[in-house]
Formats: C-alpha cells, structure tokens, sequence
C-alpha cells in the first residue's frame, strides 16, 4: 500500500519528530529557516489536529487542495489513523516517515507533509509541481535526417521519452543521487541483458562515490567521473537527442540521467563514436559510408593542413611544385610577419569570430559572421596584412573541423591544430611527425571508463569495423559491436541476412 | 627473481598483434642502408644474400619460440637465471640490458644523423634527441599494451610507402640483377651477415612473451611476421639494384632515401622530405621496445620501479648524444653494435635455445627415473 | 579525475623549456625571402677558373615576379654561389633549381666534376635536367635580359625539355639517368644541345659522351634511330624519303587527274609508331650482337598518292622501310664504334653473360673494338588513316 523510503538514511541522529502538532510545526521552521516558503495548514477533525506542512513555491495548488484537502475534509470517517487517512487519499505516491530529516529532504523536494497529532508516523504525499518547457526541437545537435526531439529539463519526461522509444522489458532504470550536499535525483539507465556487467558497476561506483557538493548539469558529472582531466579529448558523450541514447543503449552501452539537466551522458565512448552521427545509421550504408569517410578526412585535412603551410613556406621551400611556387611566393611577399604568426593570428581571428558568433543575439549574428568573415579577410589580404592563400586554408580547416558531430570533439580538434602549428613553426616537418606521433600515443594511452579509447583500431577488433570507420551494408551486421562486451550478441540470425535466391527461384 | 612473469589479465596483448610487434622492431633504419652494405659484400646477388638472411632469422625465431615454450610464462631475465645460476644468470642479463641500451643508441644516432643530412644540416643533435627521448618516455610509461599499439599503428601507417616501391621501377634495368648466382659463396655469406643488423630486434620477442594472451599461436605469427620482412627487404634490395647503377649504388649512402627523390606527387615536387618525417614513425616502435625492455631489468633484477630505470637509461643515453659528432664515428659504432648484434641476437639465443633443451630433458629424465624407482 | 602523475609533470615541463630554447636554433628559410636559382649556366675561363651564370627567381612585392641574371666567376661551383650571394639582395638557394646548362667546351673537358656537387647535395633533387649549350652557357641564361625578365627562363626550358621528353623527341636528360649510364662501365649518357635563336632557346640536336666527355653530335633525324635502339616509342613519328623509282610501284595512277609532284622524291611520314628492341649476344668469343628491331606504325602523310589498299602493297610499303631503317642502324651502330662511344648499351649486354669474372672499364674499351652486329628490322603499317 505505501512504500517506505529507504535510500535517504544518514547515519546522522534518528530522532523523530516531537509528536505533538504544535512542537512539530517549531521544529520544522528551526530546521528550514525564516528563509523559507514553509506553510502550514491545520485542520480539527474529530478532535484530532491534522497539519498539512508544505513549500508553497513547489506544490501544485490545484492538486493540494483538491486531492490532499478536499477529501479529507469531505471524508465522515470516524477514526483518523494514519492508515485511515491513506485510505481516502486520491494520491498515487504516498510514503510515511518520522525522522526529522527525512521530513525535511521530501519537503525540499516537493512533497507535502501531512501529520495526525500523535500518530507515530506521518504522511508524504508527492503533489510536487515542476516548471518545465514542452518538448522541443534540438538545438547544439541538429540533423537532417531522423527524429528530432530533444531532453527536456524534467527526469520523469525524459525517462517517458526513452521508455517509449525502448519498449524492452529488460530496460532498466536504476535509481542514484548524485551530489553530496544537493542531492539531485538521477538515474543509471541500461539494457540488462545486453550492458556489460562490469560496465555498469564502474558507473554505478564512480557516481554514487563521488563526494560533491553541487552538481549541476550532467556535463559537470561526465568531467568529474572521466578517467583522464588533463586530456583535451572528452571520453564520455553527451548529448540531447534521445535516438542517440536509445541507439547506444542497445549497443550495449550505459546512460546516466539527471534531473534538471537536457543531456544525457552515455559511455564507454571510443575515439572513433565521436565522430559517428545518427544520420549515418538513419541513410543507407553506402551514403552513410561515404558521409562518415567525408566527416573523417576533412577533421584530418583540417588538422593538417595550416601546420603543412607553415612548415613548407618556412622551412621547405624546395616542396613547393613550380606552378604554385609564383602565387605562393607573391602573396608572401606582402607579409611583414613569418609564416608561424601570420598563421596564429587568423587562427585566433577565427576563434574570435566564432565566439563572438555565439554570443551576439540572433539579429545581429548574421550580419556580423558576414561581415566578419567576407570583409575582413578580403580587407586583410589588400592592406598585405596576410596571404591570401593562408585565409583560404584556414576558412577550410575551420569549415573542417566543424563537420564533427559532437560538439567537445570538435573543440578539441580545434585546439589540437595550435600547439602543431606551433611545432611546425620550430622544427617544420619533423615537427609536425612528432606531433603527430605525440598525438598518437597520447590517444593510445586514454581509456574510457577503463576500456581502451582507439578500439576498434587497437586493440584490433576487425568486426567492429563495419560499425566505426567503414559502414557495412545490415545485412552483415548480425551482431552488436564487441568493443562494449554485449552479453547478448546476436541482432538477428546471421543465415537470414545473407540468404541468396537462385536465377529464376 | 622470479623465473615466471604473470602479468594481470589486463595487461595482456593478443597473439595476432605480435605479428605487428616483430615486423615494425626489425623494420627501423637499417633497411635505408641495406641494399649497399649488402651490395659492397655480395654484388649484385646482394638480393639473395637478403633472403637467405631472412631464412636464417627466421630459424632463430623458431629457436626462441621453441626455448620459451618449455617455461610457462617466461622472458630472458628468468631464463638466463634458470639456465646459468643466480651469478652468472644475472650478470649475463646486464649484458643484455647494455646490449639493449646501445641499440637504443644507435636507432636514435641514426635517425638524427639521417635528419641532419637530408633536411636541417644545422639542427643541434642534443635538441631533437631530447625531444625524441621524452616521447619515448612517454610511451614506455604506458605499459606493453601501448608499446604494442605504436607498432601496429606504425605498420599501418606506413602501409603506403610500399606502394611507392612501384615508382622506382620504372627506372629499373633488369639487366643489372644478371647474371644471376655470379658471386661466390664466400661473399654470399658475408652479405648474409651484413644483413642481420637490419634484421635484428626479433629477440624483444623473448621479452614480450610473457604479456601474451595466447601463447600457442606464437609460432604462426612470429613467422609470418619475419616472412612478410623478408620478402620486403628482398623486394627493396632488387630494386635498389636495378634502380642504380653499379658502381653508384656502392656510393649512395642511403639508397632508400634517394630513391624517393624521383617520386614527384602533383603537389609535392621532392617527396623525400616527407619520407624522411614519415620515419620517425617507423623508428618509434624500436625506440619504445629497447628502452621497455632494457628497463625491464631493473624491475627484475634489482626490484627497483621500472619508471626510474626508464628515466636512468633515458638520461644515460641523452648524456651520450653528445659524444657522437662526425660521420665516421656514427659509422665505427653502428659496426660495432653490428657485430655485438649478430652475437646477442642471432647466435646466443640459438645457443640459449640448446642448453634449455638439453637442461629440461635432463631433469625429465631425472624425474621419470626418479619416478620408476 | 586524478591528480597528475608527478613523472609526467617533470616530463612535461621539460619539453616545455626545450621548445622554447629551441624556437630559432635552426635557420629559416622563408620563401620570401630568398631568391630561388631556377637555372644555372657554367663555362669555362681560363685556367682553372669556371664562369657560372644563374637565373634567379625573386618575390617583389612591387612587380610581378622579377627575375635576376647574375654572372660570377670562382673555381667550385659553391664558390660560385658565394660570389653570386655578393650581387644579390635576397639569400640565394638552389633547392628550386630545374635545369643546369654546362658550355660545349666544358663538355670536351669532361663534366664530372661538377655534376658530383648535384649529386651530393640533398638540397638539390635528382631530376634535374642536364644539357649542354651549343656554344656557351651564358649566351643562353642571357635570353631572359633580352626578353626583359618576361620569359621566366627556368621554367620556359624546363618545359621545353620535359614537353619533348614526353613528345619522345628527346631522351631523357635527367640528373638521374646521366649518373646511371656514367658509373655504368657498359654505357654512356646522352645529353641535348640547346642553341640560342633570336631570343628564344631551342633544341637543336643530342651530345653523345664518352663517360663524361662530349665527343660527338646526333642532329634530329639520326635521334631517331637512337632512341629506338636505347628506348622505346610508344607514339614517335618518322619522316622517311624515298627515291621516286624505288616506289614507283605504289604510285596511285588516276587518269582524271594529271598533276605533277611538287617534290623530286617522295616522303611517307608514319606516326604512333610503337616500337621494341632487343638486344642479345649471340656469340660471346666474336663479341657478335644480334639486334632485333620491331615497330607498329601507321602512316598518315604522304607527299605523293600511293595505293595502299592492296594488302600486297602494304606489305612491299613495310619491306622499303624495313631496308631504309636496316641501313640507317648500322651506320649508326658502326659510327658509335668508331668513336668508341656505347650510347646503346651493349657493355650491360655483355656483362650480364659474363660469368665468373668481371671486367673494368679499359678491358671494355678494347674489346669494345671489335663487335660485329647484326641488324634486323621488321615494320608492320596497322593504319594508314581514314582513306586508303
């Protein structure tokens, strides 16, 4: 009939409250504060003293009055037990509980405290409201293809969004609180037959033993319970399209929901999911095939390619094939600064521009990225303060870098290309090779919640290629990707993917 | 000391990435150099010696599998030990950790000194030793499995400079390779031995078994692997031969390299600046593999922490870098590394090899006879 | 999140401090700021002195590309370039440069001393065209004062060569090739002669070498025949001439028309011509060689009508020319011995049968005296084109 709370116990004192109605209501406004909206509502019945305690800023006042009040006031019963009071109460979530701060927590989070003098418990009756908006399209992730709804900032309609998308009765949505002070309700959600068990433990530890006051988005979770800070390569994703989530839950994979937060954080994320978006899954394999080899060249191209410039026009001159050698030469000659700062100068305009794009209000957003990008470069080249060639370069290594799909990689691709810059700039070629070499250890070195970063590259699991870098037709995709250790493994009988017809059958 | 190494379940590679592990270790900057070493001995049939160098590297290897299949999870240092005694066993593993360190050495020398020819005749040596140091550092501090993944990343991603070959031969003279078998035995032989020191660094074998998942598939792989370098050493020498002209081929340095100088990309004219920056990649793996190894033995022998034996051979080596200056210096070292290497490499573990046979069948024969009575 | 490794904390502010002591240790090149050598020119002047002119390529901002001629005179070609550092405003490099010119008289001498400086230096690439000028080099490198710095020399005859390198006029006179066939005991190189014409540059013939020196002189039509027998065509054309008797035959007779011949002889012209060679030892004692010569052609102009459409015709058509080229290779062949040159290879020939020993390049030079060879050639006409 009720359920009783067990998760909230601190082993702080047990007391419970004072049984009489009038200590009661001093006790609770010591423990809350004079800061607070804490309203009392007594009412005499029988002779016995029922008091409604509650916040006013989180109750729905439609629902108070007419299931907590209304029935009771209307009731005839004769006996007024907590027990009997359930009874008539029209409330889907009911608890009981008598520690002082249990009381307190629930009220915190919406609940209405209802309390029979003299009773040894009292009633938590759930008729919390919550602000929140309708569901929208997304806004940092868009698609072209595909479903287009994104979290909202309310667990309970985020978990109906995944629930409707999943409807496997082996869905499973573990409750976790996450913060120490605040204690934000959140939820551990995965497919259970299909999660690593070992996944899901590293999860379920790393977040119920983080010891941290406030938590308030789950980006701030998925940085404090990476394995690596210091790395600018993120090693969990989060995103706001719930297809996502749903996709890597039946991959395999674990999400973490939060209450208040419009993303999502799901891992172990690989190097190569990162540059994975749902529209490859959504076309056929050979356009998504094709699209994800596009995504993948141009981030490389993007990172190489001003590096390149620097160090051929600074070091090695003898690289450059005759035709080019005229242009390239001319446009360099009007510049008064060496190739390494011409470089980093439009690289920071750049980053200057899309920073203050971000921030200006729409109106004037556009105008400002046109004038920004058209006038002031073609302004730059006249008045010789760069080469025109370099401002081509680096508006392709931007256009490049920007194809990535998530949002943190991209960034980090983006900061990636200074420090090689810089290299270039020192040593030329052999800059760039020790970057690039420095680059690939780092990487191989990374591990997400302790899985290797680079699979499927290395360790070398050549069936997961058809998921990361090449994209197989789903015919011969019979299994999930082995990377996140499935316990089931099969997505379909294998023979019936690739059962042929003879001529004329 | 512990004979057997077991390594947490964690740690361990997969057989199939051995086979990346002993290509890229034997493929470093001996091969820029081979084809003349090799042709000053053997002439023109220098192609053969390669190949029969590659036969006999890879009977060793079949002699080192076989050696530490009789232990259960064993490296050097343990066998060593097993074999000769604590004493002997111990001091022979120091030789060993030196012989290593050298090694290290001399790829480093190398490269810098190919670096230092070809693209920036006034980079200081200290300079890019000391960068190329720390990152290996950098990457020995990850462990066996990082080591591991540089190899077959640098396998892969020098995948394409085999393509490359095809360019060359457009230039060729088959005439050059005939007659065929001209040279006499004698000079064969001595370009066989010419040949083991770019063929050497499949010994780190003996230092990676352990870390192995499965142990029985070894032997497959392993051979393979030094199949696959000597089939493209053979391939690299014949077209060396045919590319230049006999008596320029004696004279060209590193023939590999200007053999990439007539590759011409529509948009790279002189390609041989991107080869040389592209072997940094392919020295890596070595670098990484001698310095994990040689350090290995200050874990084992002395139980000191093998971060601090990394960053002692590393400082060891930096201090050493400022020694070498002139070319002839590089070229009495790398003879001599040459010669230490056929010994530790090639000839020791085959005689290694026959002691552990010999030793286990021994205590079989005692425990069976021990067993009867 | 950890706490980062104290190990990794030292290492990184090592390489910190290393990169910024390192930022200039090594010297810049910046493309601006050099003048780029496209050509260079070198003759001789006087006792053991060389006169090297080069063209050199700059970057003004105030003009277009500008280029410079500068002359100087040292002994070594590197001391050349310290003097030529002297009459410039920007750093001189010769990592651009793309052909090398060396004077007729220079070539007489032997040019191996200043080819060796290309070969060592890795600035400079392999496939560096290598010519020989008809009378002096510098006459050539001043065509680009004389154009007023508008014809780009460095590029124009780079292009030049490489255009007839691929047209097939010409064989190719790179660094690389030249090396090849001089440390090559069983052959020698073979380099174009560049003339100066009005103010343009041409090609007007090839120089045969002994080792490294200019002994003789092959103008265009004999290039032919050489070039089938040290390469091979995949589309060359031929002009071949005929006595009028000879064809007599084959000469088209239509009564309606009664036109006489402007030409006293008759030239067939046949292009895409493919042809093989090869080359064998048939006796090893007589040193004899037997030449087999194969060509696909088809013709495509003719100065007077023939009859082709008989496939007799065609085939006594193949037999003419199969006499003319058979003359014309042994002539070839037997002036090649008389100078004591070997353009074609037949040492390599040689020296692939030799078992047992090997022979230097005195022993060759004797021996080379007395080969005999044989000369075969065979022509097949595919197609004369869209009429008969």
């Amino acid at each position: 009939m009720f359920k009783r709370k067990s998760e909230n116990k601190r082993s702080e004192d047990k007391k419970p409250h004072s049984l009489n109605v009038d200590d009661l209501k001093k006790e609770l406004e010591t423990a809350i504060g004079d800061c607070s909206d804490l309203n009392f509502r007594t009412i005499n019945k029988n002779g016995k003293k029922i008091v409604y305690c509650f916040l006013s800023s989180l109750i729905d006042k439609t629902s108070f009055d007419e299931f907590l009040l209304s029935p009771v006031q209307q009731s005839t019963q004769n006996e007024w037990t907590t027990e009997s009071l359930a009874q008539i109460l029209p409330i889907a979530e009911l608890s009981v509980a008598n520690q002082l701060k249990e009381v307190v927590s629930s009220l915190i989070e919406g609940k209405s405290y209802i309390y029979i003098d003299g009773e040894p418990y009292g009633i938590l009756a759930n008729v919390g409201s919550t602000v929140e908006r309708s569901l929208e399209k997304a806004e940092t992730e868009s698609l072209v293809y595909g479903p287009k709804i994104s979290f909202t900032e309310s667990l309970i309609g985020n978990l109906n969004i995944i629930r409707s998308n999943l409807k496997d009765p082996q869905l499973c949505m573990e409750d976790i609180t996450i913060g120490k002070r605040v204690k934000t309700p959140g939820k551990l959600v995965y497919v259970k037959d299909i999660a690593d068990e070992e996944n899901v433990n590293t999860f379920r530890q790393r977040v119920t033993d983080l010891e941290y006051d406030y938590i308030p988005d789950t980006t701030v979770l998925g940085q404090l319970i990476e394995d690596n800070s210091w790395t600018i390569f993120p090693q969990i994703m989060s995103t706001e399209l719930p297809d996502r989530v749903t996709l890597s839950l039946m991959r395999g994979r674990v999400a973490v929901l939060m209450d208040r937060s419009p993303s999502a954080i799901y891992g172990p994320t690989p190097f190569l999911s990162f540059f994975e978006s749902t529209e490859d899954v959504y076309m056929r394999w050979n356009m998504g095939f094709f699209l994800r080899m596009l995504r993948i060249i141009s981030i490389f191209l993007s990172v190489l390619l001003t590096p390149a410039y620097v160090a051929v026009l600074t070091y090695h001159y003898e690289v450059i094939p005759s035709a080019l050698l005229i242009s390239l030469g001319q446009s360099r000659a009007n510049v008064p600064f060496p190739p390494v700062l011409e470089a980093i100068l439009l690289e920071f305009v750049i980053e200057l521009l899309r920073e203050a794009g971000a921030r200006l209000p729409t109106k004037v957003g556009q105008t400002m990225g046109i004038v920004g990008g058209i006038v002031i470069g073609q302004a730059a080249v006249q008045a010789g303060f760069t080469s025109n060639i370099l401002i081509i370069i680096i508006a392709l290594s931007a256009l490049g870098s920007f194809t990535s799909p998530s949002y943190l990689m991209g960034t980090a691709i983006r900061m990636v290309r200074f420090p090689i810059i810089i290299l270039a700039g020192i040593w030329g070629g052999i800059g760039i090779m020790f970057s690039f070499c420095f680059i690939l250890v780092h990487l191989l070195r990374l591990t997400t919640i302790g899985r290797p970063y680079l699979t499927p590259i290395y360790p070398f699991r050549w069936k997961d290629l058809g998921y990361s870098i090449i994209k197989f037709p789903t015919q011969y995709l019979s299994y999930r990707p082995l990377t996140n250790r499935p316990v089931d493994k099969q997505l379909f009988p294998k023979h019936k993917g690739v059962e042929k017809k003879d001529v004329d059958e | 000391m512990k004979i057997n190494v077991q390594p947490k379940e964690g740690l361990l590679v997969n057989a199939f990435l051995v086979m990346f592990f002993i290509h890229s270790v034997q493929t470093g900057v001996g091969i820029v150099g081979l084809p003349r070493i090799v042709y000053i001995a053997a002439k023109h049939d220098a192609w053969i010696s390669v190949f029969l160098g590659g036969l006999f590297s890879a009977f060793v290897l079949a002699m080192i599998v076989l050696m530490l299949k009789k232990y259960e999870s064993a490296d050097l240092y343990g066998i060593q030990v097993d074999v000769f005694g604590k004493w002997l066993g111990n001091a022979l593993n120091v030789f060993y950790m030196m012989y290593m360190t050298i090694s290290f050495f001399v790829i480093l020398m190398n490269y810098i000194e190919i670096i230092q020819v070809w693209i920036f005749p006034e980079m200081p040596t200290w300079q890019i030793s000391l960068a190329l140091i720390l990152l290996t550092i950098y990457a020995v501090n990850g462990g066996i499995r990082i080591i591991v993944g540089v190899a077959f990343m640098s396998v892969l991603g020098t995948l394409w400079m085999v393509f490359i070959l095809v360019v060359p031969m457009q230039y060729a003279d088959p005439k050059n390779l005939l007659p065929l078998l001209n040279t006499d035995l004698k000079h064969i032989i001595n370009g066989v031995y010419k040949t083991s020191l770019s063929l050497m660094g499949f010994e780190l074998l003996m230092f990676l078994y352990p870390y192995v998942k499965d142990k029985k598939k070894i032997f497959m792989y392993t051979q393979i692997a030094n199949l696959y370098t000597t089939v493209f050493f053979t391939a690299v020498t014949m077209v060396c031969i045919t590319f230049f002209a006999e008596n320029g081929l004696a004279r060209t340095i590193w023939p590999v390299l200007s053999m990439f100088k007539i590759v011409r990309l529509p948009n790279l004219e002189r390609f041989e600046f991107i080869a040389v920056s592209f072997w940094m990649l392919v020295i890596l793996p070595n670098m990484c593999a001698y310095l994990w190894a040689a350090s290995k033995g200050f874990n084992r022998i002395i139980n000191w922490k093998q971060k601090k034996g990394i960053w002692i051979i590393g400082i060891l080596v930096w201090g050493g870098s400022f020694f070498i200056k002139a070319r002839y210096q590089m070229n009495e070292l790398s003879d001599f590394v040459a010669h230490l290497g056929f010994l530790s490499a090639f000839c020791y573990p085959v005689l290694l090899s026959m002691l552990v046979l010999v030793k286990k069948w021994f205590l079989r024969r005692k425990k069976s006879s021990a067993e009867a009575s | 999140m950890q706490k980062l490794p104290k190990c990794n904390l030292i290492l990184w502010t090592i390489c910190l401090m290393t990169m910024i002591l390192c930022a200039g240790c090594i010297q810049q090149k910046p493309l601006e700021k050099l003048g780029l050598i496209t050509t260079s020119g070198y003759d001789l002047a006087g006792k053991n002195k060389i006169k090297g002119t080069a063209v050199v390529q700059k970057f003004d901002p105030m003009t277009r590309a500008a280029t410079k001629v500068i002359t100087s005179y040292a002994k070594t070609t590197k001391g050349l370039r310290q003097q030529e550092n002297l009459q410039s405003n920007q750093k001189l490099v010769s990592g651009q440069l793309r052909s090398v010119t060396y004077s007729r008289e220079l070539a007489k001498k032997g040019i191996i001393q200043l080819v060796d400086t290309l070969n060592r230096d890795a600035a400079i690439g392999n496939m560096v065209y290598l010519t020989i000028a008809d009378q002096t080099a510098s006459e050539i490198m001043q065509i680009e004062n004389r154009n007023k710095g508008n014809l780009n020399l460095g590029t124009y005859m780079y292009n030049l060569i490489k255009q007839n390198v691929e047209g097939e006029q010409v064989i190719s006179p790179t660094l690389h090739e030249f090396n090849h066939n001089y440390y090559d005991i069983g052959r020698d190189p073979v380099l174009p002669i560049l003339k100066v014409k009005g103010k343009d540059v041409i090609i007007s013939g090839v120089g045969l070498f002994q080792e490294d020196r200019l002994v003789d002189e092959l103008k265009q039509g004999d290039l032919f025949y050489l070039k089938i027998l040290v390469d091979k065509y995949k589309a060359g054309t031929k002009e071949m001439g005929f006595k009028t008797e000879q064809l007599k035959k084959l000469i088209l007779k239509n009564e309606n028309y009664t036109r006489k011949p402007i030409f006293s002889k008759i030239y067939v012209t046949v292009d895409n011509i493919r042809s093989k060679t090869k080359i064998k030892l048939v006796n090893k004692k007589n040193l004899h060689f037997r030449v087999d010569v194969k060509l696909d052609s088809r013709v495509l102009e003719m100065t007077q009508a023939l009859d082709l459409g008989k496939p007799a015709s065609v085939k006594f058509l193949q037999k003419k020319f199969d006499q003319q080229m058979k003359k014309k290779v042994e002539e070839l062949l037997l002036r090649f011995k008389e100078l004591g040159i070997d353009p074609v290879g037949l040492g390599n020939e040689y020296e692939a049968h030799l078992r047992g020993k090997t022979i230097t390049k005195e022993e060759w030079d004797r021996v080379y005296k007395d080969v005999t060879f044989d000369v075969h050639v065979k022509n097949t006409i595919e197609r004369t084109g869209v009429i008969d």
